[in-house]
């Protein structure tokens, strides 16, 4: 192996270690703030006790009630991130994200429609809204294919893009209509469209976690193809790949993961959109190291935003959409106005 | 003897059919698919097929440096891309190492032969090293892991186009020159037995220009059947095989450059009057001399 790369493979360990080192912090913060705050060590020391099967004491107890949440925090984070980069890099377009093609936002119109329907009870961590949330992100997705489709072009990258945000429009007036008609639902209605943890742990997290895995595990596998398909349809096609099919399979793994994510956590936004971005500065572009480095960051910006959401004005809990948009926008925003969108690249 | 043929539609394709041809192209007519109605539909223009080259018949042999000249807009690219899979024949067939294009598959069609496009925009910004690493997508598949002798493919491929220095820059920052290069190389770690490369000498100094097409006709050497559409004249006639003319009405002409690039047809294909000269040094060559009145448009 040329010395070159043997470099390159160092500069990104070195990175990796460096993101996980800070997702790693964010973790054990995020467990740390609440309404008891503990010290990092306290937190450390709470996660050995709880490992090694120590008798219980105050702290671990606490450390104990807010792992899961955080765990599942992590998760999501880690999911929407790594579909984000997975969906930047099939649409050739460091703008896009879940919502594009139209998973989010599907999943929500499914979830305030089950509600609305009076779907409350649930069987361990598979509730019948986040159910109805998971075929509405999937379903979302599958018609953006189908209207992409019909076009003549056939599912090239512009008209997947250009449908899945008519489409995420068109879905979200829906959620609104539904809404308004059943206004006493309405707060937990927000849930779903800001997205939160509140009341959610192991069940949730065990429920949504085949999807979650089957998503990351197939935007690993994957990462080849789009490294290619960055050259566009035809390069792409002259290199020995079939772009409309890659997009379509890549596609709907990502939308898998995504509407598990959105299933238990509401439509999170910004940190699919923001993650990639942030990996890209430290790993490249190339989707191998992309990918999990995205989904480290995408753990870490979910950890601390959850944590805010929980702590800033206690004991009221804000939607944590609501935190990722104020920390991701502000900083997209300056991405654009400092460079503009080719150094978003 | 004269070899140098013209074929029409109304000629059998088998004619021309040789063994060993990587490329053989037999009546193809290539240009844009109506983007909706019936192919070849009358009406409008916009409803039509837009034929651009008609019935070119013609071979790409391993050893060989083939030029593919013509007028601006004459559909040089267009004929090469659908010779090579990337557009849809509007008649005719091509066969890829004997395989007809519509049966082989993306990837068996990329380990037969690679594409140089003019430029490559890719949407983030690889090194050098990552996008001549992709051309061995064909022969490992989405998911085969990266061996130490795809490795050697790509380091072999960066070394013989000489960008050893450039490998770790980006990609979308090199110049047009040293980019082309890059994308050549990926074509070669692509190892197929035809290269195809679409007016690689565009925008190059003499000097670059003269390089490339050494590195070409070293390819063609080494036993590659090489494709290339050229705008000058002089390189193909240096250092070309053979060469297929396109005229501006869609014709071609195939057959060795001497015989094709005759002054008539030149004069013909580029509506401009040529000088002929011949040096001691550098053999035949011609120079534009008169633009001649603009023959009525194409279609």
């Amino acid at each position: 192996m040329p010395l070159s790369s043997r470099a390159r493979a160092r500069k990104n360990a070195a990175a990796f270690a460096l993101i996980s080192a800070c997702a790693g912090l964010a973790f054990v913060l995020s467990v740390g703030m609440g309404a008891v705050a503990l010290s990092p060590l306290e937190v450390l020391d709470g996660l050995y006790g709880i490992a090694s099967g120590r008798e219980a004491e105050p702290a671990q107890l606490i450390v104990g009630l807010r792992l899961t949440r955080a765990l599942l925090a992590a998760a999501v984070g880690a999911s929407l991130a790594s579909a984000g980069a997975v969906l930047q890099g099939l649409f050739r377009n460091p703008l896009a994200d879940p919502y594009v093609i139209g998973s989010s936002s599907g999943a929500a119109l499914g979830a305030v429609l089950a509600m609305t329907f009076g779907a409350q009870a649930s069987v361990g961590g598979f509730s019948p809204i986040g159910g109805a949330a998971f075929i509405g992100g999937l379903g979302a997705t599958f018609l953006v294919y189908l209207i992409a489709g019909a076009s003549r072009i056939r599912s090239d990258a512009a008209s997947l893009l250009l449908a899945g945000s008519a489409l995420s429009s068109l879905i979200s007036a829906c959620v609104s209509i539904v809404l308004a008609l059943k206004d006493k639902d309405l707060h937990q209605a927000w849930f779903w469209l800001l997205g939160g943890f509140s009341g959610r742990g192991l069940p949730q997290l065990g429920a949504a976690a085949p999807g979650m895995l089957l998503g990351f595990v197939a935007a690993l596998a994957a990462s080849r193809v789009l490294d290619l398909l960055a050259a566009g349809d035809e390069e792409a096609r002259s290199l020995g790949l079939s772009p409309v099919a890659a997009r379509l399979v890549i596609g709907g793994f990502a939308a898998l993961s995504v509407s598990a994510s959105v299933s238990v956590a509401g439509a999170i936004g910004f940190v699919g959109l923001v993650s990639p971005h942030l990996a890209r500065r430290f790993v490249g572009p190339a989707h191998r190291a992309l990918i999990p480095a995205s989904a480290i960051i995408g753990a870490a910006m979910l950890l601390l935003s959850d944590a805010v959401s929980r702590t800033l004005f206690a004991p009221v809990e804000m939607p944590v959409g609501a935190v990722t948009a104020l920390i991701g926008a502000p900083f997209f925003l300056y991405k654009i106005a400092r460079r503009g969108l080719e150094s978003a690249r | 003897m004269n070899p140098i043929k013209a074929f029409s539609a109304g000629e059998s394709p088998g004619q021309i059919a040789a063994a060993g041809a990587l490329l053989e192209a037999l009546a193809i007519e290539s240009g844009y698919k109506a983007q909706r109605g019936l192919p070849g539909a009358s009406g409008p223009a916009d409803v039509r097929d837009k034929l651009i080259v008609q019935a070119a018949s013609f071979r790409a042999l391993p050893g060989r440096l083939l030029a593919i000249l013509g007028a601006n807009g004459c559909g040089k690219t267009t004929l090469l891309k659908t010779c090579i899979g990337l557009l849809p024949p509007l008649g005719g067939r091509a066969l890829l190492a004997g395989h007809d294009l519509a049966s082989l598959s993306p990837r068996k069609r990329a380990r037969i032969v690679a594409w140089v496009p003019q430029q490559s925009e890719s949407a983030w910004s690889f090194t050098a090293r990552e996008v001549v690493s992709q051309g061995r997508y064909a022969l490992l598949g989405p998911f085969s892991p990266f061996r130490s002798e795809d490795a050697d493919a790509v380091d072999n491929a960066i070394e013989a186009l000489d960008l050893r220095g450039l490998a770790e820059q980006s990609f979308s920052r090199l110049s047009g020159g040293e980019a082309r290069r890059v994308l050549i190389a990926r074509a070669l770690a692509q190892d197929t037995p035809l290269m195809a490369l679409d007016e690689p000498a565009a925008h190059l100094d003499p000097g670059r220009q003269m390089e490339l097409m050494d590195t070409l006709a070293a390819l063609a050497k080494a036993g590659k059947a090489v494709a290339v559409s050229l705008h000058d004249v002089n390189s193909a006639r240096r250092y070309a095989d053979d060469v297929l003319l396109i005229d501006r009405q869609g014709r071609c002409y195939f057959g060795p450059p001497e015989s094709v690039l005759s002054p008539e047809r030149l004069e013909d294909a580029y509506d401009t009057e040529f000088l002929h000269g011949d040096h001691a040094g550098y053999g035949r060559y011609v120079l534009p001399l008169a633009r001649k009145k603009k023959g009525k448009p194409l279609s």
